[in-house]
């Protein structure tokens, strides 16, 4: 069994970051970075179908030299295979570019099922998943909590999450692309020293874009963002509703909802 | 593991739990082989991890596992600390543990003059407990720290208190309340002060081996306390030694409440480490109790008078408290001093004299391993509770013997000391009658004794739920 | 087949664990044994043995090896059975063994628990367990009283000091507990020592090596070694004593010439060469808590009863088990992260200790022991009973 797994590095987001000058992204380079959650748990959930059956996982990303981290980060954890198709860092690819990039990459092996996680960190679009499983022409099911069932050359049945605790099960003939949401799994911890050694002993394969017979000056970007920025604090008021009883407060509340016609 | 074992597991679990609350059942992996860990060296095997652990906290909860084990035919296998130096707290197959420390509460009825205390009651704590209040008892395992009441009773295990003086645990025990195989609850013995006469069901558990019944709550006699006087001796000859302890009998001395000999080579170890002036022979050294200091302080002295006739090094009475603690420290510190230093692991015998041959005997238990194969060439050190004349000839085993040589060497110490205890016609007085010293049982009391022990265990337990496995001899 | 690193913890851990005799004396002064958690797990013997069988019997992956974990994790690492083994048996350091072991399950992938990640993480990424942003460790300093606050050195690359107070994580970061290192500021401030703090202090790596992430605990060693080396101050005054005792035992390079203090430790030697006298007494009861890593890890049980005993005199009770004996109160080796499951929570047992003596103040000279029983004393509602304070706390009011 086959199973390729589409990660993504995104900058770890804390305080105030840093927009890149043409204020369309942020600046990953001035970051510390890590693998997207959601693609954390894409990448367990494959490490745990290897443990179950015998499956090959090749990990692919998108991404600059530094993205390299994140890979080894995926070997380590015990992926087969890792595969960076190297951009320029900080030149912002919206969704359309990113799956374009992978399902050249994808679709040149041969595989039984891609896992995606759900959505970016950093971006939230949750539209890599889709875009990719339309290029490479193969079913899909978003936000999958669980895998019930997989049948090599067969099928894979999945539940979806609903409202209410109810779940959705659904079954897709392979292969497939499901995309993951978290909390499926509880993703495993890789340490200092194992990524260390994995760095010293395993081997990352790099393509370019130019290789895989793309032309990033052609490949057009489908949704440009207008402008990023960091939103002022506003002078937002804190009020403790006061009374001499539990019914005098609600009251009180009460009547500053009615105020503001949010009742 | 395999499948199987975790799917029963996992079915014991569940109808247990109609016994006893869920957090009380244990079925993680790793709970269920410590709770089948005891103080031999040798690696359990995986066919003695149980299936689950629980932890009743009642008589109620103990009744309903038993009748679960008796309906499946799964074994139970009662554990506290498992700190018995017999191998009875290693279970001998598959099975459920069945862990007392739950049952772990005591009350102290001054009005009524006993105490009643849970299995898994840590003896020192008891012990403490009732020593506050001006009470004593003679629960004095060298494992007190840790050790449980239950395991103390189903041995009658005197370890330092000598017999002859104050009597055996089991003296002091009205009453027992105990859980049958079968499940039925039984209260034995009495509340009142005058123990019965003939039948007392209570002798069937108390000293029992784990074989009858397993003992929910014990009722203990409320002794008053004493006063006390230290005295020490020092033998160039350990036969000497040996004959002083035999006139204390004979001459019919009031006779100590403990009294610990350590041989030259032993004392030499501990009085180095405790700063004592290296010792010139043997050591023994004794505590006289009397309801006033100058009652214990007389009877020490007439103690003293028969090892005088003996011509020791030194005999007096140890006035100074620190000089005491010297003393019984050193003693105490050469097992982990030896293991310390050397890396090895220390594993004693227990080698019981009569008092006629006792000179034969700590000669006999100095040379314990002499000839003996495996453990013939390792170091031993002799010590013991000589005033109950028990010897603990110690032997250090290299930590790196493999599994099977550590099981041939425990076997060989054990058959060599079944080979001395038949000699003088004795038997063990800490560690029970039966697992690892069930060959000696058997050659001590003939096929008759042990077919009499085995009938009696069938009528109660006739599907041997409880505790298979120590009635067999250790596997 | 294995790593060949991981094949290498495996055999020293066997090694270790041959020469228990399985006697059980740990067990007897396990905290665990406090709460029926400890009755089935069978103390620190149950632990390391559990390692050991797990390793012999290959059970180290699925569920078995998560089972392992739960039982492996739910040691505090006070020490007690170091102690305890070394007094009556073979003197095996079962606490190294029990590290090794989580050592084991994080290069497996096995460890640490869940809730224990992202403590793991934030290390790496901010230098602190909390998830706080590393540039605001200093911002406590604007929290405290203003004079005292102008009197703090902030110590850059290479600038000297005589003592180098180490706030440490939990001081820095936690907003209920801005008032220890305010106070010990404080005190110092009155004392006139001359101190100062790092202007980009990071952990001191106890819970990446409690949890068994040597490698993150290897890079904090060599990051903080070397910034000691450039300030080139005569003694480390610890607030925390989990950092006093990785400073004092488990950093491999630290400069010899570096005298690592508890502050309780030094403020005693004040009170002995006269610089520091007492000036209010305290009329409420107070009884100290001894911290494990400042007491039965390093035997420093003297110095914060001299301080005490000054503050309270004959106001100051003892709890029935105290010093080496003292009850753990459940938050170290990486417990303060997550809620362990046990019948009879370690704090509440310890705040029961605490009202048993007649304590109507618990003093204890440790951020985290002061969490945990503040948080015993909540959950066991005898919020009006008694409080928790720091040494410093008292200190800073009466001289």
């Amino acid at each position: 069994m086959d199973v390729v797994v589409t990660i993504r590095q995104t900058g770890i987001l804390r305080g105030n970051p840093i927009l890149t000058a043409d204020e369309k992204s942020v600046d990953i380079t001035k970051l510390k970075r890590h693998i997207n959650e959601w693609d954390q748990y894409a990448l367990e959930e494959a490490l745990r179908i290897k443990e179950r059956k015998e499956a090959g996982i090749t990990v692919v990303s998108v991404g600059d030299k530094k993205t390299e981290d994140a890979i080894y980060y995926c070997l380590a954890a015990g992926v087969n295979e890792g595969i960076l198709i190297e951009t320029e860092p900080s030149k912002y690819l919206d969704s359309w570019q990113i799956a374009s990039l992978l399902a050249r990459v994808v679709s040149e092996r041969p595989y039984d099922l891609v896992f995606s996680g759900v959505q970016s960190e950093d971006e939230g679009c949750a539209e890599v998943g889709a875009i990719l499983a339309r290029m490479l022409d193969i079913p899909l099911s978003s936000t999958v909590i669980g895998i019930k069932s997989l049948i090599e050359g067969g099928t894979i049945e999945i539940q979806n999450e609903l409202e209410e605790g109810f779940y959705h099960i659904r079954t897709l003939e392979l292969p497939a692309l499901i995309t993951i949401q978290t909390g499926i799994n509880q993703p495993r911890y890789v340490s200092s020293l194992r990524l260390r050694n994995t760095k010293k002993k395993r081997k990352i394969t790099k393509v370019s874009p130019e290789s895989l017979g793309i032309n990033m000056m052609e490949l057009d970007c489908k949704k440009m963002p207008k402008r990023l920025f960091i939103p002022e604090f506003g002078s937002a008021k804190l009020e403790l509703i006061d009374g001499a009883s539990s019914n005098e407060k609600a009251n009180s509340l009460l009547g500053r909802l009615y105020d503001r016609g949010v009742l | 593991m395999c499948e199987a074992e975790n799917a029963k597991s996992e079915k014991i679990a569940k109808a247990l739990a109609d016994v006893l609350p869920e957090k009380f059942i244990s079925i993680n992996r790793y709970e269920r082989i410590a709770n089948a860990l005891h103080p031999f060296p040798f690696d359990i095997e995986k066919e003695q991890v149980p299936y689950a652990v629980v932890m009743p906290q009642s008589a109620e909860e103990v009744s309903g596992i038993m009748k679960y084990a008796n309906k499946e035919k799964i074994p139970i296998f009662v554990r506290g600390s498992g700190t018995q130096l017999a191998g009875s707290s290693r279970p001998h197959t598959h099975g459920i543990v069945l862990n007392v420390r739950n049952l772990n509460k005591f009350d102290i009825f001054e009005d009524y003059g006993f105490l009643e205390c849970g299995p898994g009651c840590v003896v020192a704590k008891v012990d403490d407990a009732v020593a506050k209040l001006g009470y004593f008892f003679p629960f004095h395992p060298g494992s007190r720290i840790i050790a449980n009441m239950g395991g103390v009773v189903s041995n009658n295990t005197s370890a330092h208190i000598v017999d002859a003086s104050v009597g055996k645990p089991n003296d002091y025990v009205m009453g027992l309340e105990v859980v049958l195989p079968n499940g039925d609850i039984l209260e034995t013995g009495t509340k009142g002060m005058r123990r019965p006469a003939g039948t007392d069901l209570t002798k069937f558990f108390a000293g029992g081996d784990g074989l009858l019944g397993v003992i929910t709550k014990i009722r203990i006699r409320l002794a008053p306390s004493f006063k006390r006087a230290r005295g020490f001796a020092m033998f160039k000859d350990l036969k000497a030694l040996a004959r002083g302890v035999q006139r204390v009998y004979l001459e019919k001395r009031p006779l100590p409440l403990m009294m610990e000999f350590m041989e030259k080579e032993a004392a030499k170890i501990g009085f180095d480490i405790k700063g004592l002036p290296e010792p010139k022979g043997s050591a023994i050294f004794f505590v006289s109790v009397g309801s006033s200091e100058e009652e214990a302080s007389a009877k020490l002295n007439q103690v003293l008078d028969s090892f005088k006739a003996e011509n020791p090094d030194a005999a007096y009475e140890v006035t100074d408290l620190d000089e005491w603690q010297n003393l019984w420290g050193a003693r105490e510190v050469i097992g982990s001093f030896l293991m310390q230093t050397t890396g090895y692991q220390w594993k004693a015998a227990e080698v019981v004299c009569n008092l006629k041959d006792l000179v034969v005997g700590i000669e006999t238990a100095k040379n314990f391993n002499v000839g003996v194969p495996i453990i013939g060439d390792l170091k031993l050190y002799l010590y013991g509770h000589i005033g109950a004349l028990s010897m603990h000839p110690g032997i250090l085993i290299p930590s790196d013997w493999d599994n099977e040589m550590q099981k041939k060497a425990n076997n060989e110490i054990f058959k060599r000391e079944a080979e001395l205890n038949l000699k003088f016609g004795s038997c063990g007085g800490e560690w029970g009658q039966f697992s690892m010293r069930k060959d000696f049982f058997v050659r001590r009391y003939g096929e008759v004794g042990y077919t009499l022990i085995k009938d009696i265990k069938k009528a109660v337990d006739p599907d041997n739920i409880l505790n298979p496995g120590i009635l067999e001899g250790y596997r | 087949m294995e790593e060949e690193y991981i094949e290498e913890i495996k055999q020293e851990i066997i090694e270790a664990t041959s020469k228990c005799r399985i006697c059980m004396s740990c067990y007897a002064d396990c905290p665990l044994q406090e709460s029926t958690r400890g009755y089935v797990t069978q103390g620190p013997t149950g632990i390391t043995k559990a390692i050991y069988y797990g390793i012999l019997w290959d059970t180290l992956a699925g569920k078995d090896a998560e089972e392992l974990r739960d039982i492996v994790y739910a040691c505090t690492t006070c020490g007690a059975c170091v102690a305890r083994c070394e007094k009556s048996a073979c003197g095996i350091k079962v606490v190294d063994v029990i590290e090794a072991g989580r050592k084991l399950l994080v290069e497996k992938m096995i460890g640490p628990l869940p809730d224990q990640i992202k403590v793991l993480e934030s290390l790496d990424q901010e230098g602190n367990p909390y998830d706080e942003l590393a540039d605001k460790r200093t911002k406590w300093l604007e929290s405290i009283d203003k004079e005292d606050a102008k009197q703090v050195k902030v110590l850059q690359d290479s600038d000297t000091v005589e003592n180098l107070l180490f706030v440490g994580c939990t001081s820095s970061y936690d907003r209920d507990l801005v008032n220890i290192p305010g106070s010990i500021v404080k005190a110092f401030n009155k004392l006139k020592i001359d101190y100062g703090i790092l202007n980009d202090e990071k952990c001191c790596g106890d819970p990446a090596l409690r949890l068994g992430e040597v490698g993150l605990f290897e890079d904090f060693s060599e990051q903080n070694t070397e910034r000691f080396k450039n300030v080139k101050a005569k003694r480390v005054i610890n607030i925390c004593p989990h950092g006093y005792h990785t400073f004092k035992n488990n950093y491999a390079d630290f400069p010899s010439d570096l005298e690592v203090m508890h502050y309780t430790e030094f403020l005693a030697q004040q009170i002995d060469v006269g610089t520091l006298t007492i000036k209010t007494k305290l009329n409420q009861k107070v009884t100290y808590h001894d911290p494990c890593y400042l007491g039965k890890r390093n035997n420093s049980y003297e110095a914060p009863r001299k301080i005490l005993n000054n503050i309270a005199g004959d106001n100051f009770v003892e709890m029935k088990r105290n010093r080496a004996d003292s009850l753990c109160c459940g938050g170290g080796g990486g417990r303060m992260f997550v809620e362990v499951e046990e019948v009879d929570r370690l704090s509440e047992t310890r705040v029961r200790h605490a009202l048993e003596a007649g304590a109507e103040i618990i003093v204890t000279a440790c951020p985290w022991c002061h969490i945990q029983l503040s948080d015993g004393i909540k959950t066991s509602g005898n919020e009006n009973k008694i409080i928790v304070k720091d040494m410093a706390h008292l200190l800073a009011d009466c001289i």
